[in-house]
Protein backbone atom coordinates (compact mmCIF):
# COMPACT_ATOMS: atom_id res chain seq x y z
CA UNK A 1 0.00 0.00 0.00
CA UNK A 2 2.57 2.50 1.14
CA UNK A 3 4.91 1.25 -1.64
CA UNK A 4 2.15 1.89 -4.18
CA UNK A 5 1.84 5.39 -2.89
CA UNK A 6 5.58 6.05 -3.18
CA UNK A 7 5.79 4.52 -6.64
CA UNK A 8 2.92 6.63 -7.92
CA UNK A 9 4.48 9.75 -6.45
CA UNK A 10 7.73 9.02 -8.30
CA UNK A 11 5.90 8.45 -11.56
CA UNK A 12 3.93 11.64 -11.28
CA UNK A 13 7.11 13.55 -10.66
CA UNK A 14 8.80 12.12 -13.74
CA UNK A 15 5.77 12.77 -15.95
CA UNK A 16 5.60 16.29 -14.60
CA UNK A 17 9.19 16.80 -15.75
CA UNK A 18 8.37 15.47 -19.21
CA UNK A 19 5.39 17.75 -19.37
CA UNK A 20 7.55 20.74 -18.55
CA UNK A 21 9.95 19.83 -21.35
CA UNK A 22 7.28 19.29 -24.01
CA UNK A 23 5.56 22.47 -22.93
CA UNK A 24 8.81 24.41 -23.35
CA UNK A 25 9.38 22.80 -26.74
CA UNK A 26 5.90 23.78 -27.78
CA UNK A 27 6.58 27.38 -26.93
CA UNK A 28 9.91 27.35 -28.74
CA UNK A 29 8.22 25.92 -31.84
CA UNK A 30 5.49 28.51 -31.63
CA UNK A 31 8.05 31.31 -31.61
CA UNK A 32 9.96 29.79 -34.52
CA UNK A 33 6.73 29.19 -36.41
CA UNK A 34 5.77 32.84 -36.09
CA UNK A 35 9.05 33.99 -37.52
CA UNK A 36 9.23 31.57 -40.43
CA UNK A 37 5.55 31.90 -41.26
CA UNK A 38 5.94 35.66 -41.54
CA UNK A 39 8.87 35.20 -43.89
CA UNK A 40 6.92 32.63 -45.92
CA UNK A 41 3.86 34.80 -46.39
CA UNK A 42 5.99 37.84 -47.16
CA UNK A 43 7.87 36.07 -49.92
CA UNK A 44 4.75 34.93 -51.76
CA UNK A 45 4.01 38.17 -53.68
CA UNK A 46 7.54 38.40 -55.07
CA UNK A 47 7.40 34.82 -56.28
CA UNK A 48 3.94 35.06 -57.85
CA UNK A 49 4.86 38.28 -59.65
CA UNK A 50 8.10 36.75 -60.83
CA UNK A 51 6.27 33.68 -62.09
CA UNK A 52 3.60 35.71 -63.85
CA UNK A 53 6.16 37.95 -65.57
CA UNK A 54 8.39 35.05 -66.58
CA UNK A 55 5.48 33.05 -67.99
CA UNK A 56 4.01 35.90 -69.99
CA UNK A 57 7.48 36.93 -71.15
CA UNK A 58 8.12 33.38 -72.35
CA UNK A 59 4.75 33.22 -74.11
CA UNK A 60 5.66 36.50 -75.75
CA UNK A 61 9.01 35.48 -77.21
CA UNK A 62 8.03 32.02 -78.43
CA UNK A 63 9.57 29.93 -79.86
CA UNK A 64 12.08 30.15 -77.09
CA UNK A 65 15.17 28.08 -76.59
CA UNK A 66 17.08 28.02 -73.36
CA UNK A 67 18.96 25.10 -71.79
CA UNK A 68 16.88 25.36 -68.60
CA UNK A 69 13.61 25.22 -70.51
CA UNK A 70 14.48 22.37 -72.76
CA UNK A 71 12.62 19.11 -72.16
CA UNK A 72 15.08 16.33 -72.85
CA UNK A 73 13.80 13.70 -75.22
CA UNK A 74 15.59 10.93 -73.46
CA UNK A 75 15.00 11.02 -69.74
CA UNK A 76 17.43 8.58 -68.28
CA UNK A 77 18.03 10.01 -64.87
CA UNK A 78 16.20 12.27 -62.48
CA UNK A 79 16.90 13.85 -59.15
CA UNK A 80 14.40 14.26 -56.36
CA UNK A 81 15.12 16.77 -53.69
CA UNK A 82 13.39 15.78 -50.45
CA UNK A 83 12.91 18.43 -47.79
CA UNK A 84 12.61 17.11 -44.24
CA UNK A 85 13.67 18.28 -40.82
CA UNK A 86 16.91 17.43 -39.04
CA UNK A 87 15.23 16.19 -35.90
CA UNK A 88 12.20 14.10 -35.08
CA UNK A 89 9.38 14.86 -32.62
CA UNK A 90 7.20 16.44 -35.27
CA UNK A 91 4.58 13.72 -35.71
CA UNK A 92 4.02 12.65 -39.32
CA UNK A 93 5.73 15.64 -40.96
CA UNK A 94 8.80 13.71 -42.13
CA UNK A 95 7.04 10.41 -42.76
CA UNK A 96 4.52 11.88 -45.15
CA UNK A 97 6.96 13.63 -47.41
CA UNK A 98 9.42 10.74 -47.36
CA UNK A 99 6.65 8.34 -48.26
CA UNK A 100 5.51 10.53 -51.14
CA UNK A 101 9.07 10.86 -52.43
CA UNK A 102 9.69 7.13 -52.12
CA UNK A 103 6.56 6.27 -54.05
CA UNK A 104 7.52 8.76 -56.71
CA UNK A 105 11.05 7.36 -56.95
CA UNK A 106 9.83 3.76 -57.14
CA UNK A 107 7.31 4.65 -59.80
CA UNK A 108 9.91 6.23 -62.06
CA UNK A 109 12.35 3.42 -61.45
CA UNK A 110 14.53 3.34 -58.40
CA UNK A 111 17.83 3.02 -60.22
CA UNK A 112 17.16 6.13 -62.30
CA UNK A 113 16.70 8.38 -59.32
CA UNK A 114 19.24 10.30 -57.31
CA UNK A 115 18.07 11.69 -54.00
CA UNK A 116 19.07 15.11 -52.78
CA UNK A 117 18.38 15.08 -49.10
CA UNK A 118 17.63 18.29 -47.26
CA UNK A 119 17.48 17.46 -43.57
CA UNK A 120 18.89 14.51 -41.68
CA UNK A 121 15.67 12.49 -41.63
CA UNK A 122 15.57 12.15 -45.41
CA UNK A 123 19.29 11.46 -45.58
CA UNK A 124 19.18 8.67 -43.01
CA UNK A 125 16.06 7.08 -44.47
CA UNK A 126 17.11 6.94 -48.12
CA UNK A 127 20.64 5.87 -47.24
CA UNK A 128 19.29 3.01 -45.13
CA UNK A 129 16.84 1.93 -47.82
CA UNK A 130 19.68 1.74 -50.33
CA UNK A 131 18.78 4.64 -52.59
CA UNK A 132 21.45 6.66 -54.29
CA UNK A 133 21.85 9.85 -52.28
CA UNK A 134 23.52 12.26 -54.65
CA UNK A 135 23.82 15.20 -52.33
CA UNK A 136 22.72 16.28 -48.89
CA UNK A 137 22.16 19.46 -46.94
CA UNK A 138 22.13 18.83 -43.24
CA UNK A 139 22.07 21.09 -40.23
CA UNK A 140 19.48 23.62 -41.36
CA UNK A 141 17.65 22.98 -38.07
CA UNK A 142 14.50 24.76 -39.04
CA UNK A 143 16.26 28.01 -39.81
CA UNK A 144 15.94 29.57 -43.22
CA UNK A 145 18.98 31.21 -44.75
CA UNK A 146 19.42 32.94 -48.08
CA UNK A 147 22.81 31.26 -48.54
CA UNK A 148 21.35 27.77 -48.36
CA UNK A 149 18.61 28.61 -50.85
CA UNK A 150 21.14 30.12 -53.26
CA UNK A 151 23.54 27.23 -52.76
CA UNK A 152 20.92 24.54 -53.45
CA UNK A 153 19.58 26.40 -56.48
CA UNK A 154 23.07 26.68 -57.93
CA UNK A 155 23.87 23.04 -57.34
CA UNK A 156 20.60 21.82 -58.87
CA UNK A 157 20.99 24.09 -61.90
CA UNK A 158 24.52 22.83 -62.45
CA UNK A 159 23.40 19.21 -62.16
CA UNK A 160 20.83 19.85 -64.84
CA UNK A 161 23.08 21.86 -67.17
CA UNK A 162 25.95 19.36 -67.02
CA UNK A 163 23.40 16.64 -67.92
CA UNK A 164 24.11 14.69 -64.75
CA UNK A 165 20.34 14.43 -64.54
CA UNK A 166 17.60 15.04 -67.09
CA UNK A 167 14.89 16.19 -64.71
CA UNK A 168 14.74 17.58 -61.20
CA UNK A 169 11.79 17.35 -58.83
CA UNK A 170 11.21 18.74 -55.38
CA UNK A 171 9.30 16.84 -52.71
CA UNK A 172 8.26 19.18 -49.93
CA UNK A 173 5.47 19.79 -47.46
CA UNK A 174 2.87 22.37 -48.23
CA UNK A 175 1.82 24.38 -45.21
CA UNK A 176 -1.91 24.67 -44.72
CA UNK A 177 -3.48 26.90 -42.08
CA UNK A 178 -5.86 24.19 -40.93
CA UNK A 179 -2.82 22.11 -39.94
CA UNK A 180 -3.40 19.38 -42.53
CA UNK A 181 -0.06 19.77 -44.21
CA UNK A 182 0.20 17.88 -47.46
CA UNK A 183 3.32 16.58 -49.14
CA UNK A 184 3.73 17.83 -52.69
CA UNK A 185 6.01 16.95 -55.58
CA UNK A 186 6.79 19.62 -58.12
CA UNK A 187 9.03 19.81 -61.11
CA UNK A 188 11.92 22.21 -60.68
CA UNK A 189 13.83 21.73 -63.93
CA UNK A 190 13.30 21.84 -66.84
CA UNK A 191 11.00 24.81 -66.25
CA UNK A 192 7.46 24.16 -67.38
CA UNK A 193 5.30 27.17 -68.05
CA UNK A 194 1.72 27.80 -68.92
CA UNK A 195 0.97 29.92 -71.93
CA UNK A 196 -0.32 33.40 -71.34
CA UNK A 197 -1.84 35.97 -73.57
CA UNK A 198 0.67 37.75 -75.80
CA UNK A 199 1.56 41.19 -74.54
CA UNK A 200 3.94 42.34 -77.28
CA UNK A 201 6.45 43.56 -74.75
CA UNK A 202 9.09 46.15 -75.49
CA UNK A 203 12.30 44.54 -74.25
CA UNK A 204 15.14 46.48 -72.74
CA UNK A 205 18.05 45.85 -73.01
CA UNK A 206 17.47 42.64 -74.99
CA UNK A 207 15.75 39.29 -75.06
CA UNK A 208 18.59 37.08 -73.94
CA UNK A 209 19.76 39.19 -71.02
CA UNK A 210 16.22 39.47 -69.67
CA UNK A 211 15.57 35.77 -70.23
CA UNK A 212 18.67 34.71 -68.31
CA UNK A 213 18.04 37.18 -65.54
CA UNK A 214 14.38 36.27 -65.10
CA UNK A 215 15.07 32.56 -65.10
CA UNK A 216 17.78 32.69 -62.46
CA UNK A 217 15.71 35.00 -60.23
CA UNK A 218 12.64 32.82 -60.71
CA UNK A 219 14.44 29.61 -59.74
CA UNK A 220 15.89 31.24 -56.64
CA UNK A 221 12.50 32.64 -55.67
CA UNK A 222 10.93 29.21 -56.13
CA UNK A 223 13.57 27.54 -53.98
CA UNK A 224 13.09 30.15 -51.26
CA UNK A 225 9.35 29.64 -51.31
CA UNK A 226 9.53 25.85 -51.21
CA UNK A 227 12.01 25.87 -48.33
CA UNK A 228 10.01 28.42 -46.36
CA UNK A 229 6.81 26.49 -47.03
CA UNK A 230 8.36 23.30 -45.65
CA UNK A 231 9.88 25.02 -42.65
CA UNK A 232 6.55 26.62 -41.78
CA UNK A 233 4.87 23.22 -41.99
CA UNK A 234 7.65 21.67 -39.91
CA UNK A 235 7.36 24.12 -37.04
CA UNK A 236 3.62 23.96 -37.10
CA UNK A 237 3.69 20.14 -37.05
CA UNK A 238 6.20 20.16 -34.23
CA UNK A 239 4.18 22.63 -32.21
CA UNK A 240 1.09 20.49 -32.57
CA UNK A 241 2.97 17.30 -31.65
CA UNK A 242 4.35 18.94 -28.53
CA UNK A 243 0.97 20.32 -27.59
CA UNK A 244 -0.53 16.83 -27.83
CA UNK A 245 2.30 15.43 -25.74
CA UNK A 246 1.76 18.11 -23.11
CA UNK A 247 -1.98 17.42 -23.01
CA UNK A 248 -1.36 13.69 -22.72
CA UNK A 249 1.03 14.24 -19.85
CA UNK A 250 -1.56 16.39 -18.12
CA UNK A 251 -4.22 13.68 -18.47
CA UNK A 252 -1.83 11.05 -17.22
CA UNK A 253 -0.91 13.17 -14.21
CA UNK A 254 -4.59 13.64 -13.36
CA UNK A 255 -5.28 9.90 -13.50
CA UNK A 256 -2.20 9.06 -11.48
CA UNK A 257 -2.97 11.71 -8.87
CA UNK A 258 -6.35 10.13 -8.34
CA UNK A 259 -4.72 6.73 -7.91
CA UNK A 260 -2.12 8.23 -5.60
CA UNK A 261 -4.81 9.76 -3.38
CA UNK A 262 -6.67 6.46 -3.27
CA UNK A 263 -3.50 4.63 -2.29
CA UNK A 264 -2.77 7.18 0.43
CA UNK A 265 -6.31 6.94 1.76
CA UNK A 266 -6.11 3.17 1.77
CA UNK A 267 -2.85 3.31 3.73
CA UNK A 268 -4.37 5.68 6.29
CA UNK A 269 -7.48 3.57 6.69
CA UNK A 270 -5.37 0.51 7.18
CA UNK A 271 -3.28 2.22 9.84
CA UNK A 272 -6.32 3.50 11.72
CA UNK A 273 -7.82 0.05 11.58
CA UNK A 274 -4.65 -1.47 13.00
CA UNK A 275 -4.52 1.06 15.84
CA UNK A 276 -8.16 0.53 16.66
CA UNK A 277 -7.74 -3.21 16.64
CA UNK A 278 -4.68 -3.17 18.92
CA UNK A 279 -6.46 -0.77 21.31
CA UNK A 280 -9.37 -3.17 21.36
CA UNK A 281 -6.99 -6.06 22.09
CA UNK A 282 -5.27 -4.17 24.94
CA UNK A 283 -8.60 -3.34 26.59
CA UNK A 284 -9.76 -6.89 26.31
CA UNK B 1 -7.68 63.90 -62.23
CA UNK B 2 -4.48 62.86 -63.97
CA UNK B 3 -4.38 59.31 -65.23
CA UNK B 4 -2.67 56.97 -62.80
CA UNK B 5 -1.52 53.38 -62.76
CA UNK B 6 -0.92 50.70 -60.18
CA UNK B 7 2.59 50.10 -58.85
CA UNK B 8 3.85 47.12 -56.87
CA UNK B 9 7.40 47.11 -55.57
CA UNK B 10 8.21 43.56 -54.48
CA UNK B 11 11.37 42.40 -52.73
CA UNK B 12 12.08 38.70 -52.14
CA UNK B 13 10.99 38.97 -48.51
CA UNK B 14 8.44 41.77 -48.55
CA UNK B 15 6.23 44.10 -50.56
CA UNK B 16 7.81 47.50 -50.20
CA UNK B 17 5.19 49.62 -51.91
CA UNK B 18 1.77 49.06 -53.35
CA UNK B 19 -0.46 51.80 -54.65
CA UNK B 20 -1.39 54.21 -57.38
CA UNK B 21 1.17 56.41 -59.07
CA UNK B 22 1.06 59.18 -61.65
CA UNK B 23 4.61 58.68 -62.87
CA UNK B 24 7.56 56.43 -62.25
CA UNK B 25 11.20 56.82 -63.25
CA UNK B 26 13.45 53.77 -63.06
CA UNK B 27 17.14 53.15 -63.84
CA UNK B 28 16.84 50.74 -66.77
CA UNK B 29 19.79 48.98 -68.33
CA UNK B 30 20.09 51.53 -71.15
CA UNK B 31 19.38 54.63 -69.12
CA UNK B 32 16.60 56.12 -67.02
CA UNK B 33 13.13 55.23 -68.15
CA UNK B 34 9.99 57.21 -67.42
CA UNK B 35 6.65 55.44 -67.14
CA UNK B 36 3.27 57.10 -67.31
CA UNK B 37 -0.20 55.58 -67.24
CA UNK B 38 -1.10 53.34 -70.19
CA UNK B 39 2.49 52.82 -71.19
CA UNK B 40 2.99 50.09 -73.79
CA UNK B 41 3.79 46.67 -72.29
CA UNK B 42 7.48 46.50 -71.42
CA UNK B 43 9.94 44.29 -69.59
CA UNK B 44 13.12 46.06 -68.58
CA UNK B 45 16.20 45.03 -66.67
CA UNK B 46 17.14 47.50 -63.96
CA UNK B 47 20.55 48.55 -62.71
CA UNK B 48 21.52 50.26 -59.44
CA UNK B 49 20.27 53.82 -59.31
CA UNK B 50 17.42 55.99 -58.15
CA UNK B 51 13.74 55.09 -58.48
CA UNK B 52 11.42 58.09 -58.38
CA UNK B 53 7.74 57.60 -57.80
CA UNK B 54 5.17 60.39 -57.97
CA UNK B 55 1.77 59.48 -56.62
CA UNK B 56 -1.61 60.84 -57.70
CA UNK B 57 -1.41 63.70 -55.18
CA UNK B 58 1.94 64.79 -56.55
CA UNK B 59 3.99 63.52 -53.62
CA UNK B 60 7.43 62.31 -54.71
CA UNK B 61 9.19 59.33 -53.14
CA UNK B 62 12.78 58.37 -53.96
CA UNK B 63 14.08 54.86 -53.45
CA UNK B 64 17.69 53.86 -53.95
CA UNK B 65 18.09 50.62 -55.84
CA UNK B 66 21.24 48.83 -54.77
CA UNK B 67 20.97 45.72 -56.86
CA UNK B 68 19.62 44.57 -60.18
CA UNK B 69 15.99 43.93 -60.78
CA UNK B 70 13.17 43.96 -63.28
CA UNK B 71 10.34 46.20 -64.25
CA UNK B 72 7.28 44.86 -65.97
CA UNK B 73 4.40 46.98 -67.22
CA UNK B 74 1.21 45.55 -68.65
CA UNK B 75 -2.51 46.20 -68.25
CA UNK B 76 -1.77 49.60 -66.66
CA UNK B 77 0.08 47.88 -63.84
CA UNK B 78 3.76 48.28 -63.09
CA UNK B 79 5.56 45.57 -61.17
CA UNK B 80 9.07 46.06 -59.88
CA UNK B 81 10.93 43.00 -58.70
CA UNK B 82 14.09 43.97 -56.88
CA UNK B 83 16.69 42.24 -54.74
CA UNK B 84 17.30 45.04 -52.30
CA UNK B 85 16.18 48.56 -51.87
CA UNK B 86 17.06 51.50 -49.68
CA UNK B 87 14.16 53.51 -48.41
CA UNK B 88 14.03 57.27 -48.62
CA UNK B 89 15.87 58.79 -45.69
Amino acid sequence: MIQDFRRLKERIKSIENTRKITCAMEMVSAAKLNRVKGAFLASKPYFSNMQRVLFSFLSDIEPVSHPLLEERKERKTAAVMVITSDTGLCSTYNNNVIKAAKEFADRSGREKIGIIAVGKEAFVYFKREGYFVANSYLGIHGKFSEEIAADITKTLTNMFLTKTVDEIYIAYTHFSPNLRHKPAIEKFLAIEYEKKERQYYILEPGKDIILNGLISKYLLAKMRLVLLDSLTAEHSARMLAMKLATDNAKDLIDTLTLLKNKARQAAITKEVLEIAMSAEALRG
Amino acid sequence: MAASFHVTVALPGKVEYEGEAASLVVPAALGYLGILAHHAPIVAGLTPGKITLRDAAGKITDFTLKSNGFLEFSGNKATLMLDSLELPA
